[in-house]
Formats: C-alpha cells, structure tokens, sequence
C-alpha cells in the first residue's frame, strides 16, 4: 500500500483507488517529479511499484526524465465505462463496467499504454500479467534483440544486464531471426574513463538524459536513422566530466562499460559490502565490490538524503591506494629491528603514563572514523593535550564534490579535537614544540610535516605514528602502529551537512595492521585507566551515550542509511 | 522486414517466410512511439494479408531451387 509522506507544510496527497491485476489499491494521486520536485500526476509504473509489481524497463528511469522511447513497460489497461450521460455504466452486481483499451484500428487488438509516461485515474484497471501484456513484452524483447551481438560472455555486464534478466523471464525461448545482424563500432574511445560499444546500445538515451540533465554537460546525442541509429559524441570533444561512470551504471546493457573495471572480474563473485566514500565530505553511500581481499570497484547505494543514486568518478577510482604495495604492515620502532604489537603498547603506555600534564600533542586525521576520534579525545582529556586536525581543501561542484576532502572533519568538531575552523592549533603545536615544552606528539592519519617542520619532529622524546602507507613523518616516528582504511574495519563518519553514517569492512587488512579503534581501546585504557569495549558496535553505543550531539543513538538503529545529528 | 524481403526477392526465400512478415509487421504496429510503426508494417500487412498465397509459392519455389542448386 502507499505510504503517505505528510509534510509539515504540505497538504496531504489525494489518494485514488486503482485495481492491479484484480488487486485493489489506493495510490497517491501525484508524486514529486524527479527533475523539479514539483508534484506531478503518478504514472502506472510508480503505481505498480507500490503495489509490489515490477515492471520491466529499459528508458525509464526514477531519477531521470522520463523518455517513453523502449517500448518495454506497454501494460494492457481499462478505464471505466462511461456512457452518453458522463456517468459510469456499471454491471448488474453495482461494479463499474470496465472498457479494455484496443487499437483503434484494429478493434480485436488490446492497446498497449507505456507505464512510465502514462497517468493514473481513478477507477483505473492495470494488467501487468495478462496475456496481452505478456505478448507485448515478448514482442519488445524481440525486437531490441534483433541486433543485439552475442556478447555474453565477454560482456562486462552479465550478471548484471536487464537484457538478460528480462529475457529470461520476459522473452521467448526460441529466435525466429533469419537475417544478418546490423553492425556498428565496437570499442568506441568515449572518453579517458569510458569505452562505448554501439552494438550492444539499445538506445534508451538514459545516459544522454543524465550527461545533459544531472551532470550538465549535453556531451552525448543519437545519429544515424533507423536499424543505424548509434550512440556518439560530438567528433573530437571526450566525454569527460566528473560523473561520467554514472552512466555506466544507468546503463542497462554492456554497451558503456568503465575502462577501469572492464574485464577485471565477474560481477557474481563480487562481495557486496555497504559503506562510505571517503574522499570527501559529502559521505556519498556506496557498495564495495571485492572478491578475496582485493577491492574492484565502488558503485553508489541509493540514499536520497545524501547522494541520490550518484556518485562523481574521482571517489569511484579512489580504492587503488588501499591495495598499494607500499602498506604498512608491521608495528616498528625507530632503531630496532622488529617488535610486537604488546611490546610496541606497553612501552607506549609507559611513556605516557609519566608525562606531565600539557607536555602532549595529538594531530588526527579527518579521515579517521568517529570512534577512533572520540579515544583520542579521552586521551587527550587525561594527558591535558593539545589536539587539532589539519585542513584538506579542495575545489567544489554544484553536485556532489564537496570542498572539503576530509570525509569526517565533523567528527573531529564534535568529540572536541578540533574547532570550527581545523587546523588552527597547528602553530601553537609547532611552537610548543620547538621551545620544548611538548615532548610527545601522537599523530593519527596524517603526514604533518607539511605545517611542522620535519627536523623539529627529531627533537621530541616521543613520537607515536599511526598510518597506513609511508610518510615523512612516519619515517621519523618512535613508534610507527600500522593501522587499516576504511574498507577494513567498521565505524562511522559525520557528512558536513551533519549526517551520521556508518561503513562496514569489506576486506581483511595487510600483515599485522590493525583497526585504529582496537589499537586505541587497549592504549587509552590502559594509560586513562577506564575501560573501552573494543569491538566496534559496544565502543559507538559507548560513545554515543558520551557525546551529546550523538544523542544516545545505537549502533543498530543507524541502518544502512544513516541519522542525522546536532554539529 | 526489408531484410527479409530482400532476401524473397533475390532468391533466398523460405515458405514460413509469409508468416514471418506478418508476425513481425503485427508486432511493430500500435506499439512504437511514432507513427512510422505503423506506417512501415501496414504496406506490409496488406500485401501479405491479401497475396498470402503468392509469398508462400515463392518462398516454396526458392526452398526447392536451392534444393536442386545443392544436389546437383
């Protein structure tokens, strides 16, 4: 059945009662059009969708414009009766008399009406299984099929192609085509991210209704007429914007693929994991791709609070680095050849333990999760430290790239480390440093000898680095603790539009790196004395219940789309 | 439907050919988003509807000309 959304502001939405395939059902009588958020009449397939019938497509798409070019959703349908009087002619038991829909020329034909284009009325009858739509479906199929190539089976898309889904449940078994298959490019360089092949193209323009209306950029068009019609951008200007991979997404045949991802790996042994794009504040909500602790790409989740169902390219390809030969695997401590994790802590813990109060510095990263910048707090609550995070800028977009390339700076402002504007302690770090009044530094996720100068880290008598690949300062660090990305442990992190939203590990870490949170539940207890949980669900609770913008929250009422929260 | 005509004109027909067209033709007309569906498959519908008979003889005799062509 429909939900109802009842804004504060908004009257409530007329509901009219509709029957799919004999199953009455109230639906609203408009919904927001994707483009201008304006109410607009509900169409049969949004109606369908309530209802809990799927119905096959290709062009339409829920956050595109609609288009009515594939053919593919043509329902057969009836309106009620009426008679020369306007009024309905009903059947003997009081029922409205129920007109099915034929071609006008044809009077024995039932009409087929497209779902996605077609408004609801009230009294309406839509029959997504009967006979008659299933022939038409069969006949759609068929047709788009005609010049399909048998790619299957180096197609990137199967597994994942609603050609294939569609077919199989949809289509015919046997072909009747006796004729030789139109040809058309294949590996069209459409840009330094995307391969386009044009016979696969079934020509349902989702990707030039993106590029021209979300992305902004009117790079593709259709030329040629009839069975030639082919997919192209304007001779010699690449398509080449920062949202390009969408359209491999929206795609539904294997006609564009991502030159990254192309033939690395079969979609269906591909782990899915949920969580969170960490190359800028934004925190768009994506799925991780891998298969035996190698990531293969990242597709976006839907949450239409944060991303829509997009995500821009450079976020997509950031998931190299986590694969790096160069990861740091082992704790190491300056002027020894190896050391545990144990030995590595307890030294730390000791050192700590005698340090006098206001003799401490912390640097976190923003790229830390929320959990890991609360311990840090507390540590530096009990040391009476100095704390900051560094800034990281970058260049903005209308859509989703967010200057600021921290994933969770306002995690950082909430637990305390940082101020509104980050990166304002760094000077007095610096200077406490050179006049020797600050002997211990613990940095967390950051070189930071781009704000302190790398000869002044020499002279503290403590130096506790955590990373995960080489830096100038972990190169000087007393003790170096190798520690995981994102993809391999679970926490959260805070948007900057104050959205709190968990991750969840999707590979195993290198060597003997550990998560940042369980290295620090085990550190900040022992030397504060106070007890931490160290998996990852109790230490959020934990935190949450301590942190008053977190408002007590659980961990297992975050869900898959996250809360918003008071920064 | 212009490939399979072709292909009836230049020798190369089958019997079930007659069928196809009108299969084909039927499934095109009504459910395309332009009129050109139409307009494509009723020259189609009418010749074959009207002159069944004939595309199914020629589709017969290029089936048993190319039967010769093989055995010879």
């Amino acid at each position: 059945m429909a939900k109802q959304a009842e804004e504060k502001t908004a009257p409530p939405v007329e509901m009219i009662k509709i029957k799919i395939d004999g199953k009455e059902v109230e639906v609203p009588k408009t919904m927001p059009d994707p483009m201008t958020g304006k109410p607009v009449p509900t169409t049969m397939i949004q109606a369908c969708k309530l209802a809990g019938v799927e119905v096959p497509h290709y062009c339409y798409h829920p956050k595109l414009p609609v288009a009515g070019n594939c053919r593919m959703c043509l329902v057969e349908f009836g309106v009620p009766a009426m008679g020369r009087d306007r009024q309905p002619i009903l059947n003997d038991d009081g029922t409205p008399q129920i007109r099915k829909m034929t071609l006008p020329y044809e009077p024995g034909t039932p009409r087929g009406a497209i779902a996605c284009a077609t408004p609801i009325s009230p009294g309406m009858e839509i029959y997504p299984s009967s006979e008659a739509t299933k022939q038409m479906r069969e006949a759609v199929l068929e047709s788009l099929l005609v010049n399909h190539p048998l790619d299957c089976p180096i197609c990137d898309q199967a597994g994942e192609c609603k050609l294939q889904e569609y077919s199989v449940e949809h289509g015919q078994a046997n072909s009747q085509f006796a004729e030789t298959k139109v040809h058309k490019p294949k590996q069209v360089d459409l840009g330094p991210r995307i391969m386009l092949d044009d016979e696969r193209c079934v020509l349902c323009s989702r990707c030039i209704r993106f590029s021209r209306d979300i992305a902004g950029d009117d790079a593709l068009g259709f030329v040629n007429r009839g069975s030639y019609n082919t997919l192209t951008t304007f001779p010699g200007k690449p398509f080449d914007n920062n949202y390009t991979l969408n359209t491999v997404d929206i795609c539904p045949v294997g006609a564009l693929t991502s030159k990254d991802f192309r033939f690395q790996m079969r979609v269906w042994f591909l782990k899915e994991t949920k969580s969170i794009c960490n190359s800028c504040g934004t925190g768009c909500n994506i799925t991780i791709g891998s298969r035996e602790e190698k990531i293969y790409r990242y597709e976006p989740r839907d949450n239409d609070a944060v991303n829509s169902c997009w995500m821009c390219d450079h976020g997509r390809l950031n998931y190299k680095y986590i694969g790096s030969p160069d990861r740091l695997t082992e704790p190491k401590r300056k002027g020894r050849s190896g050391v545990t994790w144990e030995q590595s802590i307890a030294n730390i813990v000791e050192t700590l333990g005698s340090a006098e109060p206001k003799s401490s510095a912390i640097i976190a990263s923003g790229n830390q999760t929320t959990e890991e910048l609360y311990l840090l707090k507390k540590l530096a609550d009990h040391l009476d430290a100095v704390t900051d995070t560094p800034e990281d800028t970058g260049e903005s977009d209308q859509l989703l790239v967010n200057a600021d390339k921290n994933a969770n700076s306002n995690g950082a402002r909430v637990v305390g480390l940082t101020g509104k504007s980050l990166g304002a302690n760094l000077s007095n770090i610096s200077s406490g440093i050179k006049s020797g009044k600050i002997k211990h530094l613990i940095v967390f996720g950051t070189d930071v000898t781009d704000h302190i100068d790398a000869k002044l880290l020499d002279t503290l008598d403590l130096l506790v680095v955590s990373d995960i690949l080489p830096s100038e300062t972990s190169k000087k660090a007393t003790y170096l603790l190798p520690g995981c990305a994102h993809t391999e442990k679970r926490g959260t992190f805070i948007t900057v539009k104050g959205r709190l939203q968990r991750f969840l590990k999707a590979v195993e870490a290198p060597g003997q790196a550990r998560p940042e949170a369980e290295i620090l539940a085990q550190l900040v207890g022992q030397v504060t004395g106070e007890d931490f949980p160290d998996n990852p669900e109790g230490l959020f609770n934990r935190m949450a219940s301590e942190v008053k913008a977190l408002k007590e929250i659980k961990w297992a009422d975050l869900g898959d789309l996250g809360v918003d929260v008071n920064v | 439907m212009s490939k399979a005509l072709h292909r009836m004109t230049h020798g190369d027909g089958r019997k079930e050919d007659a069928d196809y067209l009108l299969h084909i033709a039927q499934n095109i007309q009504g459910r395309t988003i332009c009129a050109f569906g139409e307009a494509c498959s009723w020259p189609v519908l009418s010749f074959v509807k009207k002159f069944k008979n004939e595309f199914e003889a020629r589709g017969e005799a290029d089936e048993k000309s190319k039967a010769e062509e093989v055995s010879e």
